[in-house]
């Protein structure tokens, strides 16, 4: 087993535990088919009914991919790329509608820590925060070469890929497993102001 | 270090704590029973009061350092007596006020006096050399070889008491001891929660000091219903709580002194009445 | 300068008892108390690594609020640097002043709010619905007790108090007020979702989001906030304008440091390496950006912080709020949070509320609230001598004679007769001689004076007709 492997297992097993799915495209020409199947497995388990919409965004090692040749044929899935470059105040109040109204977010992934089963995102003008936690659904793309042993590696590497060019972004999130609550009765709650299912699609390296 | 003391019996001071000395003297009868049994020396310098602990853990530390002086005095003349003598006390809490606050409590107070720094200083180092020289009871037992002894079959459930457990680090020890005196141990759910007790806590503030009370009878219900026939422990002052409110709500289990119970094994076979009786055992007017 | 903390008026008794006759708290709060205990120490059993963390998270609590000042103003000037506005407040009056310039001047309208034990502690909510703002809290447990009009009973889970019945009521009652659907029934999963629906409509809406934060990185100028629900993603995402209220202590010099206490909270208050969301903020968004903050503000509040600093009770400010104080306290697991009066519960409280305050509120607490079973400065992860102050505390309030005159006359006769081996006999003679009034049955039932609360729930065995110093000097006397 190489080491990638052992990581890629390490945050499996801790990604799971926190009640996340994880898939893996174990080849890059794969990855297209396996996030297909990822994608129906979540939306025929979480939301076996009803329109899907999904709104999404990719790291720059598949920047150019379009999903809807991928997904537009599971359940008539609309997709919608997540718009390139700035905003205007105007269109904020639409754009956060359509978000509000589509059930699934696919975006690409910082890095990921295999001690605690934690995925790492931030906002920039090509990615963002809010298709991880407006919609039911989140699924994750994961390149396994981002996979770090541990979280403090992980933040470790990310200050050190950050600060060197000023500032660390705004806007930063990590994800350690769904949305939960425990605040009634001390039970456990998935899904309060979150996604209620959260996936992590794994692929090697770049197909692109 | 054994083969050095192998030659002649050790001394023991025994520090037996007021609340001992003046409700159930009987524990530390039988404590003085146990360790001569092992051949050692028993000494009771009858000068000894009380450590202040209840004083001291109420805030006033003027006067738990009146209390801590005079402890220190009476058992620093003792030890100078024998440099191998050790003071035993029955009660992790009392050795644990000794040990881990004695020295700072007199530091300070010595300054608040208007003492020195030197004389602080002397106070903090005497109560320092003192207190490396004491050990709990049951932890000394530990380090006498005692030949196992047969099972009696009688369940024991323990209660490890605070401060021994966390400011002594003393977990397990009373439990083995236990158990190589032929008690079987029950376990009691949430060992590791307080009786309540807290010393005078349990005057002003009774109304919860009960309540946690009766959270601990709740437990040791479960290990009664798990075959417990005794509650015991290595501090007098919990007991007395458990079973104070035990006699208030007029449930007659039998409640009794880790050390009472090794003399009761060290004579013979141990048997269900004979517990019962010792803890029963009562002042007739 | 001296702090200001709200209270609950209610003196201690009524407080006290309303707790012990709180059937629902008491079992709520048992059996999760216990269960985030075990899932403390169950997490640091599998994860061999972390203690070693913890206490280098020590290290870099201490290390940071020893320099505090100098960290606070590197953090000011990274924050600003990156678009923010930082607002040094030292009373809570002046923090509340601040944030409602801040809504005034951008007309808000409505507020969201993530869980802040801050925000409590200034009782922000009142102030701004006093300005004509409305705000919500989305932490669930926050909701619901707002709902309720009440104060939260547990750091962490603010709400445990209350059962699901009780919360399917409020719910009901608040779909009636907003015209919407009411839960589908008292299950707990159908009542999130409706918290779910009914919070979402306010997350989109809202003009301003306010947050705390768990912890500061002076390098970076980075607020860092930590939660299981995913509220406080939705408070620094959606609205424009956003507003970080953030007690001062929180600070740590740098990234590295960072690295060190982030997991801290999670593994010692839950039990989990990571809560689910950890979001960090370090700036406004950018230009070409979708997300964030146009305007960020952070206040810094101190509110009798500072004033700890040089004294031996400068390592509470390294209180992390993981709670795990509170779910080992036996006292805390009897009574729940609201009995403590304070916003800050349990023995962090017990210390924290007379310290930030110089005793002007509730000083009861380090006396009526803790039986010193030292379980509190076992569980708590910055090794903060919770007991240790606890104990000088209830010194300090017998200095300033904060004390019943009649209790401190006992201390005083009882140590003058205790400290000679000849009083500490003659009083034990008075005592066997006087006891017989109280004796039925063998056993003391009632007794005068501090002794008395111990007789009103339990016996004791009266003082022995032979102590053991009368055995010993009969006895053994003698031979020595
Ligand atoms: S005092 Fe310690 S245990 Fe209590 S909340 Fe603070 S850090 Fe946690």
């Amino acid at each position: 087993m190489t080491e990638t492997d052992a990581l890629r297992d390490q945050f499996q097993q801790q990604f799971e535990a926190l009640g996340g799915h994880l898939f893996y495209a174990s080849r890059a020409d794969l990855l297209p088919e396996v996030l297909a199947s990822a994608y129906q497995t979540m939306v025929d388990r979480y939301l076996p009914t009803g329109p899907l919409q999904v709104v999404y965004w990719l790291n720059s090692d598949l920047l150019g991919w379009d999903l809807h040749g991928v997904l537009g044929g599971i359940r008539g899935t609309q997709c919608i790329s997540w718009p390139q470059g700035g905003r205007q105040q105007a269109v904020q109040g639409q754009w956060q509608d359509l978000l509000a109204e589509s059930q699934v977010g696919i975006t690409g992934s910082a890095w990921a820590a295999a001690d605690t089963g934690t995925v790492a995102l931030y906002a920039s003008p090509s990615t963002g925060l809010l298709p991880s936690l407006l919609m039911p659904i989140h699924i994750i793309l994961l390149n396994q070469n981002r996979i770090q042993p541990s979280v403090r590696e992980g933040l470790k590497r990310f200050y050190q890929e950050n600060q060197a060019a000023g500032r660390m972004p705004p806007l930063v999130k990590l994800i350690t497993g769904p949305s939960m609550t425990a605040d009634i009765e001390g039970q456990l709650v998935i899904g309060v102001h979150g996604p209620m299912a959260i996936a992590v699609v794994v692929y090697e390296e770049s197909i692109f | 270090m054994m083969s050095e003391e192998e030659g002649r019996s050790q001394t023991l001071q025994l520090f037996a704590t007021c609340l001992i000395d003046l409700f159930r003297p009987q524990a530390a009868m039988a404590a003085v029973d146990v360790m001569e049994r092992r051949g050692a020396t028993v000494e009771f310098p009858t000068a000894q009061t009380c450590c202040g602990q209840f004083s001291y853990n109420a805030g006033y530390h003027r006067e738990a350092a009146d209390l801590a002086r005079h402890w220190v005095a009476v058992f620093d003349a003792a030890l100078r007596r024998d440099s191998q003598a050790r003071v035993i006390a029955l009660s992790g809490s009392c050795a644990a006020m000794v040990i881990r606050e004695y020295p700072s409590l007199l530091y300070h107070d010595a300054l608040d006096r208007g003492d020195s720094v030197d004389e602080a200083e002397r106070w903090q180092e005497r109560a320092e050399r003192v207190g490396k020289r004491v050990i709990e009871f049951t932890e000394w037992l530990a380090h006498e070889a005692t030949a196992e002894l047969p099972t009696s079959g009688i369940g024991v459930t323990y209660h490890n008491g605070c401060h021994m457990r966390r400011m002594l680090g003393i977990t397990s020890v009373p439990e083995t001891v236990l158990q190589s005196h032929g008690f079987s141990i029950v376990p009691m759910e949430e060992a590791d929660q307080c009786c309540g007790f807290g010393g005078t806590y349990s005057m002003t503030e009774w109304p919860v000091s009960t309540a946690i009370a009766d959270q601990k009878l709740q437990a040791l219900g479960k290990s009664r219903e798990m075959g417990a026939q005794c509650l015991t422990s290595a501090d007098f002052g919990c007991l007395a709580h458990l079973s104070g409110r035990l006699s208030r709500r007029r449930d007659p289990f039998p409640v009794v002194y880790i050390a009472e119970l090794i003399a009761l094994a060290d004579r013979g076979p141990v048997t269900v009445e004979a517990v019962q009786q010792m803890a029963q055992h009562k002042e007739e007017g | 300068m001296d702090g200001q903390l709200p209270i609950d008026t209610r003196p201690w008794p009524v407080r006290r008892d309303a707790a012990l006759h709180d059937q629902t708290m008491q079992q709520t709060i048992g059996v999760v108390t216990k269960r985030l205990a075990n899932a403390k120490v169950t997490a640091y059993a599998a994860y061999p690594e972390a203690n070693h963390w913890r206490q280098r998270a020590v290290e870099v609590k201490r290390q940071s609020i020893r320099q505090l000042e100098e960290h606070l103003a590197t953090f000011t000037q990274q924050v600003e640097s990156h678009g923010g506005k930082v607002h040094r407040a030292t009373t809570a009056a002046d923090a509340i002043q601040t944030i409602l310039e801040v809504a005034q001047h951008h007309q808000v309208r409505s507020v969201i709010k993530t869980k802040s034990m801050v925000t409590e502690e200034l009782e922000l909510n009142r102030a701004l619905e006093n300005a004509g703002i409305a705000v919500r809290e989305t932490d669930l447990g926050e909701y619901i007790i707002q709902l309720a009009h009440e104060k939260p009973s547990h750091i962490l889970a603010p709400a445990l108090h209350k059962n699901r019945e009780q919360i399917h009521a409020l719910f009901d009652q608040d779909a009636l007020v907003y015209h919407t659907e009411p839960p589908a029934s008292e299950d707990i999963v159908a009542l999130t979702q409706y918290a779910r629906r009914r919070l979402r409509e306010e997350f989109l809406a809202a003009d301003m989001g306010v947050t705390g934060g768990n912890f500061l990185v002076a390098e970076t100028g980075t607020v860092v906030l930590i939660t299981n629900e995913g509220n406080a993603d939705m408070v620094t995402t959606l609205p424009r304008l956003l507003v970080s209220v953030v007690g001062v202590e929180k600070i740590v010099a740098d990234w590295s440091g960072l690295i060190d206490v982030i997991q801290q909270p999670a593994l010692s208050g839950v039990g989990q390496r990571l809560s689910s969301y950890t979001t960090l903020v370090s700036g406004t968004r950018g230009p070409d950006q979708w997300e964030g903050p146009d305007e960020w503000h952070v206040v810094l509040l101190d509110n009798g912080r500072t004033q700890l600093k040089d004294t031996p009770f400068e390592d509470v400010l390294s209180c992390i709020r993981c709670g795990a104080c509170l779910n080992v306290c036996p006292v805390f697991r009897q009574v729940g949070g609201h009995a403590y009066g304070s916003v800050y519960p349990g023995p962090i409280g017990i210390v924290e509320t007379p310290l930030l305050t110089n005793f002007e509120v509730l000083p009861e607490l380090p006396s009526a609230l803790c039986t010193l079973c030292h379980a509190c400065g076992e569980a708590c992860p910055m090794n903060i001598d919770l007991p240790g102050h606890i104990v000088q505390l209830r010194q300090m309030k017998q200095e300033r004679h904060m004390n019943a005159i009649g209790v401190t006359r006992s201390y005083r006769w009882w140590a003058r007769f205790w400290a000679t081996p000849h009083g500490y006999r003659r009083s034990m003679r008075w005592a066997r001689w006087g006891q017989w009034w109280f004796v039925r049955h063998g056993r003391i039932q009632s007794a005068p004076g501090l002794a008395g609360g111990w007789f009103k729930t339990r016996d004791m065995p009266p003082v022995a007709s032979m102590t053991f110093h009368e055995w010993w000097d009969r006895t053994r006397g003698k031979r020595q």
